[in-house]
């Protein structure tokens, strides 16, 4: 009587047992994303950043000097601000952290409709090797807190944090010129 | 004599051991910062049972193969399976479970006010969920938004969802001219309405988000893409009113809250900003004014009861004059005093008259609720004849209205001073419908109630508090052309109960089910004796 209990009791923990395994193991955690960029050279690849803004019809060249200084590419080579240029202009360039991504290999209508086919600022950064990196940026996300950037050779579609585009905007609307020396 | 001294040393052993182990668990459960030493406790614990085991070896293998032994290892297994099934069943169901809402009117699920609107549904509507992956609050709101959609959809057939991703289609979420993640666009033909995250997240004090509620946000929107229009009622704020917004004792929150579930719009008027009433106005409620009104704001609110406006207002003892005179051209008075009631009260408040189901108005069909230190209604002797007053609810014949109250004693009739009952605490004023009624009909109505502590936040979830004032509301309300307002009222109920009752309550739960434990025990025991 008392094995019969056992038994028939074994058997109900072997079928919730089994119901655990099947529904009840807690899921494993996914793995965490590691942190993407919308594309990644090193800092010291760089050796030329062209910034346009087509809609304004603005645009601002700055190369990297054989002092290892950054200037603009004018006739004067005339150096950047280092206050405002720092480490981190180069850095902010070198590879924007992605907020999220929006679409693998859009097709030409998606890029449309992120305001990528006539993008509002164009990035043409050329490394040391000679490769060239040509990267757009279209509109505001509807939030308002980020841009669509489409990744370099690709369709590949991210949005990145509004306050890179706007440091990266006021290197063309207001050039980081070092301040007069006063007299 | 040896082998005795033997056996109490194992057995010395072996009560250490148990009692080692068990420290060991306890200060591991307990104290997780020294989880280390109670580890070494617990094995020392072990080790002290295996020594007293190797001591003793031949009694306990004896007790263990014995019939005893067996028959205890038997039950301890049995024992042992059980709580184990019921921990794997717990164990499943804490991520595989079904709710079921087996309340009569689906408290748990949507309110009976969504159901029938859902249920009147005559036309499609769309719903766009544009929903953001941004922060934690964004993924919360789209959660509980999917989940309460398709709460929604399984009322209507003609509802249909769709969740967009606000950033992977930004085109559609401009065409909606949506700006903000976890916003919500209702549509139905040309009709479009856009519900906010702000208007449903509630937030606290300290301006976080305290809770979720996109019910009546939700509905409400329904019902305006569908052509439906929400009766909306004002409170009357600037003289010491209850607010509909506080979250103190005897702040109106939960009111307000109850009046929104049943799909009323609810808003402020403060006469002293804005002196004029509200087109959109379906009725003024007052609740428990303590200043007076200015000669002005006097004026509009007899103008408006006069032009055959709705209000209900709720006095408490020693309310301004002039709000009282407000009601003294309607064929009621207020007196001084508060009601006590020795037949019927909340337990040990004698000035907490209780009305039970017989002496409330039929209409009314509420089961109980108190009113906290309220004062009576009278109908005039010279009320208007073309007027009907109606007791809402009224206090037992051993009630009176105590003219003066002494806290500290025990409240005695006095001849001569005080009002014997029975006593009207809330009372209906109508006119009678002439038998020719023309167009220009001043369907005045009125309700007073002589209390406004019994739908304050302390009160309005107890007994049927909430109920009296929210079907008083639709009382008030009933017959303008907005959305059908014959519908039943959400309840709250809560059981009111004596210090005697409680009492029973908490012994009887804390003791019934050891004592039935205990005596199936000893039954068993004395069977087997």
């Amino acid at each position: 009587m008392r094995l019969r209990s056992i038994i028939v009791l074994l058997l109900l923990f072997f079928v919730a047992g089994g119901a655990f395994y099947v529904y009840g193991r807690p899921k494993p955690l996914p793995p965490k994303q590691p942190r993407l960029f919308v594309w990644l050279v090193e800092v010291e690849e760089l050796q030329r950043i062209e910034i346009r803004l087509p809609l304004e019809g603005k645009s601002q060249v700055f190369v990297l000097g054989e002092d290892r200084y950054w200037h603009f590419d004018d006739a004067q080579k005339t150096g950047v601000d280092i206050n405002r240029w720092g480490g981190g202009i180069p850095l902010l360039l070198s590879g924007p952290g992605a907020d999220r991504v929006i679409a693998r290999d859009a097709p030409m209508e998606k890029l449309a409709e992120f305001g990528l086919t006539e993008p509002r600022m164009e990035i043409l950064l050329t490394l040391t090797d000679g490769q060239k990196l040509d990267i757009g940026v279209g509109n505001e996300t509807p939030s308002g807190k980020a841009f669509y950037v489409k990744a370099p050779d690709s369709s590949d579609v991210a949005t990145v944090d509004i306050s890179w585009y706007t440091v990266i905007e006021r290197l063309v609307k207001e050039p980081p010129y070092e301040p007069k020396p006063s007299t | 004599m040896q082998s005795s001294s033997s056996s109490y040393f194992s057995r010395l052993l072996a009560g250490l051991g148990v009692a080692a182990s068990l420290s060991g668990l306890i200060v591991m459960l307990l104290l997780p910062g020294i989880r280390l030493a109670a580890w070494g406790v617990l094995a020392l614990g072990v080790a002290l049972l295996t020594v007293a085991f190797v001591l003793d070896f031949r009694n306990v293998t004896r007790a263990v193969t014995g019939r005893r032994g067996l028959f205890g290892a038997g039950t301890g297994v049995m024992a042992a399976i059980f709580i184990g099934i019921i921990i794997l069943v717990n164990a499943v169901s804490i991520t595989n479970y079904k709710r079921f809402d087996i309340t009569s009117l689906g408290q748990f699920t949507l309110t009976s006010k969504t159901k029938e609107v859902l249920a009147e549904l005559d036309r499609p509507v769309e719903v766009q969920f544009f929903f953001g992956v941004a922060s934690e609050i964004d993924l919360t709101l789209r959660s509980y938004a999917e989940s309460l959609l398709n709460e929604y959809k399984n009322f209507s057939d003609k509802l249909t969802v769709r969740f967009i991703d606000t950033d992977e289609q930004p085109e559609l979420a401009r065409q909606n001219e949506v700006s903000t993640y976890s916003t919500s666009v209702f549509k139905s033909g040309d009709l479009r309405r856009v519900v906010f995250p702000w208007q449903l997240v509630v937030l606290n004090n300290q301006g976080q988000v305290s809770a979720i509620e996109a019910e009546n946000a939700f509905t409400s929107a329904i019902l305006e893409v569908t052509g439906k229009v929400q009766k909306r009622v004002y409170f009357l704020t600037g003289h010491g009113e209850a607010g509909i917004f506080s979250n103190a004792s005897n702040g109106y929150n939960n009111a307000r809250k109850g009046l929104q579930d049943n799909l009323f719009q609810v808003g402020t008027l403060d006469l002293a900003v804005n002196p004029r009433v509200p087109d959109d106005m379906v009725a003024l409620i007052i609740v428990g004014p303590r200043d007076p009104l200015t000669s002005n704001e006097f004026d509009i609110l007899k103008r408006y009861l006069a032009d055959g406006g709705w209000m209900m207002l709720m006095l408490n003892p020693n309310s301004p004059e002039n709000f009282r005179q407000i009601v003294e051209d309607w064929g009621v008075r207020t007196e001084e005093g508060i009601v006590i009631d020795e037949q019927s009260f909340v337990s040990p408040n004698k000035d907490f008259p209780l009305v039970t189901r017989t002496r409330f108005a039929p209409f009314m069909a509420v089961a109980e609720a108190y009113f906290p230190g309220a004062t009576a209604i009278f109908q005039k002797d010279d009320a208007p004849e073309n007027l009907e007053i109606t007791p809402l609810a009224y206090t037992t014949l051993e009630s009176w209205l105590e003219k003066d109250l002494d806290p500290k004693s025990e409240p005695v009739f006095t001849e001569g001073a005080d009002i014997k009952g029975a006593l009207a605490l809330g009372v209906l004023i109508a006119v009678n419908l002439p038998e020719e009624a023309d167009e220009g009909f001043k369907d005045t109505r009125l309700i007073v109630f002589g209390d406004s502590d019994f739908a304050s936040n302390q009160h309005f979830f107890d007994g049927n508090n909430g109920d009296v004032f929210l079907k008083a509301v639709n009382l008030l309300t009933t017959g303008k052309e907005l959305i059908s307002i014959e519908r039943k009222v959400l309840p709250f109920r809560r059981m009111l109960v004596t210090r005697e009752q409680v009492n029973f309550i908490t012994y009887s739960s804390v003791a019934v089910l050891p004592l039935l434990v205990l005596f199936a025990g000893a039954v068993i025991w004395w069977r087997r004796r």
